[in-house]
């Protein structure tokens, strides 16, 4: 005869049911956060990589100017571009002197005692302009062909002058995007050591994460 | 029905690690990529430096000498693509990032460094090089890097009536004066205290001049020894015995040049080099007659006393480096202590001497025309005419022999 098998008892189910609901809730409270969490470092990551892109970006021009050729400018409510030494101090334009042509050739000095010195062409700026949200800034660069500058014969507030002239231009120009979410730029231009240093602090809201960071470094001017 | 809700328990459990691998994936690969465009940079930049060091080593270097190797796991590849160093003209290259031409300019050489990292990513770090520029010693009649010791009256004079009071002195401490002064027609200045008077003025408290660095002054002796090494070799013994006697061209002298008698002269090139001490007594006569940028090296002391006497062609930018320093015993006299002891006799130019480790102590009773630069101290002991400037010894350089980039950049 076979023996009838026991069902569960209504308390018994109800028993499981309560001990799973549990651990759902405890999964549907815990999963967010452990998720978040990673959008919060992607968040992190992504302004990191965007001003470490952007730092990358301008050291660049810095190693490939000249010490005396690199100027902190301001914007607003005066264009005005001026030599600065000592520590970083927050600047919201920078004017780099280029012996780029524009088209990413480098221009060297064939003639004369100067020959193999670049041939200085004009100035790439950078500057911050506040972003749509005005929640932060974006950092534009723009490429201004001034014609030859001989730094060597002209005096600094010459260059300065041409440097600030020629950030009006940049302004009303067609800027590409370096970077997104920049708090600030900082910069000073040590002309005995051939330093400059650079500074730049990036943060704002990204996946819904508010984040800031600083990134900062020295760059050796090798014109 | 446990069995079902374990499994959906399990699949969301999974879910949720995959969502988690994932995101930390996406940030890791994004961090990575910033640090692996400053190691293709710094990869490529080492491959240009090598470039560069190849160069220096071997001036005359073949077009196309191509090296490659790793740095911090990237690869480079290390070329020096025209070599126009020894030539007058310029010639062309082909840069390889653009494909463009690239003008080489006389006397320069077109150098480059790539490296890629795995994902393509493609970096040149590209130079035009050129002979480093010489260095150049302060000018005026008299620099030191530490005081300057008045202390006995002799006269340091002007180069000549159209260029009144030029005969400046400059000490990086302190300008002292032990007895009656000496009289100066320049400016005397000192970073400290300056205690003489100079008819241009006198001025306490400045900057310091500068003197070239250790290092700098290393190189320019290596430099100088080598290219003498280039010409002819002799001993100092050999100089000596030979008497009076001219050499031609570069030379290179090893041990101690002790000369008492006879007339030693060098001409007809620019580098002399000796590897010892440069001791002058009796009437022994050391003449460079080198002209233009002539350098005189000598690794130990230099004494000249007695009827000796060292000269330089006039109104050039004769140099005698002098590396040896200070001691409570000089191997050419006991008696004296400076890396530089001269004792002045008759009338002789003598260019610019520089003591670049020690001091210079001018004695006797005679008559120069140069300038005097010293590392440390100079001490003004001449009881005769004194010293004349010459202005010729402003321009005073010293060759390094390395190579600087000219121009750099980046594709």
């Amino acid at each position: 005869m076979r023996r009838r098998q026991r069902a569960f008892s209504v308390v018994e189910v109800l028993t499981v049911l309560v001990i799973v609901g549990l651990i759902l809730a405890a999964i549907a409270i815990t999963a967010p956060l452990f998720l978040n969490a990673q959008n919060e470092v992607q968040a992190q990551t992504d302004n990191i990589n965007s001003a470490a892109l952007a730092l990358y970006r301008v050291q660049r021009d810095v190693r490939q100017s000249d010490v005396n050729g690199v100027f902190n400018c301001t914007t607003a409510p005066v264009v005005l571009c001026s030599q600065t030494g000592g520590n970083a101090v927050t600047t919201q334009a920078l004017a780099i002197i280029t012996a780029d042509n524009g088209t990413g050739e480098f221009q060297p000095i064939t003639t004369g005692a100067a020959a193999g010195q670049p041939d200085w062409q004009g100035f790439w700026y950078y500057w911050l302009v506040p972003d749509p949200n005005g929640q932060s800034n974006d950092l534009l660069r723009e490429y201004e062909n001034t014609g030859p500058i001989n730094l060597t014969t002209a005096s600094l507030p010459s260059v300065e002058l041409l440097a600030q002239t020629w950030l009006t231009t940049a302004l009303g120009g067609s800027p590409e995007t370096v970077a997104t979410n920049v708090e600030s730029l900082s910069a000073a231009a040590d002309t005995g050591d051939s330093i400059v240093q650079l500074q730049l602090v990036g943060g704002g809201t990204s996946s819904g994460n508010v984040t800031s960071l600083s990134l900062s470094g020295s760059s050796y001017v090798r014109n | 029905m446990v069995l079902i809700l374990v499994l959906v328990l399990v699949a969301l459990l999974l879910i949720v690690a995959l969502a988690i691998v994932a995101a930390s994936n996406s940030a890791g690969q994004s961090t990575t990529m910033v640090s692996e465009k400053y190691r293709v940079l710094n990869s490529a930049e080492g491959a240009e430096n090598l470039a560069l060091n190849d160069l220096e080593s071997n001036p005359t270097e073949v077009n196309g000498a191509h090296f490659s190797g790793s740095i911090n796991g990237v690869n480079y590849d290390s070329w020096v693509e025209s070599n126009n160093l020894s030539n007058s003209g310029t010639a062309t290259a082909t840069d390889p990032g653009s494909g463009n031409t690239i003008v080489v300019p006389n006397n320069s050489a077109y150098i480059y460094g790539v490296a890629a990292d795995q994902g393509g990513h493609t970096t040149y770090v590209e130079a035009i090089a050129g002979p480093a520029p010489p260095l150049a010693l302060p000018p005026g009649a008299v620099n030191a890097g530490h005081d300057i010791q008045d202390i006995s009256p002799m006269p340091i004079m002007q180069s000549d009536p159209l260029h009144q009071n030029n005969a400046n002195l400059f000490a990086n401490n302190n300008i002292l004066v032990f007895g009656q002064p000496s009289t100066v027609q320049g400016a005397t200045s000192a970073v400290g205290n300056d205690e003489l008077t100079g008819a241009a003025g006198t001025y306490s408290n400045q900057s310091p001049v500068r003197f070239p660095l250790p290092v700098e002054v290393s190189l320019a002796a290596n430099n100088a020894q080598l290219i003498a090494q280039g010409g002819s070799t002799y001993t100092g013994a050999q100089i000596a015995q030979n008497g009076t006697q001219q050499y031609n061209g570069n030379v290179y002298v090893n041990g101690n040049l002790a000369i008492n008698s006879g007339t030693v002269t060098f001409a007809q090139g620019t580098y002399v080099y000796v590897n010892g001490n440069l001791c002058l007594s009796g009437n022994g006569q050391v003449v460079d007659a080198n002209s233009s940028s002539s350098e005189f090296v000598v690794s130990g002391n230099v004494e000249v006393s007695g009827g000796a006497g060292y000269s330089a062609s006039p109104g050039q930018n004769t140099l005698m480096l002098v590396l040896g320093s200070d001691a409570a015993q000089q191997p050419c006299d006991t008696n004296n202590t400076h890396a530089i002891d001269l004792t002045m006799s008759g009338t002789n130019p003598i260019g610019t001497i520089y003591a670049a480790n020690g001091s210079v102590a001018l004695m006797g009773g005679g008559y120069i025309t140069g300038a005097v630069d010293a590392g440390q101290d100079v001490l003004l002991e001449g009881t005769g005419t004194g010293m004349q400037y010459d202005l010729a010894q402003a321009d005073t350089t010293m060759n390094t022999g390395t190579l600087t980039y000219n121009s750099y950049f980046e594709h």
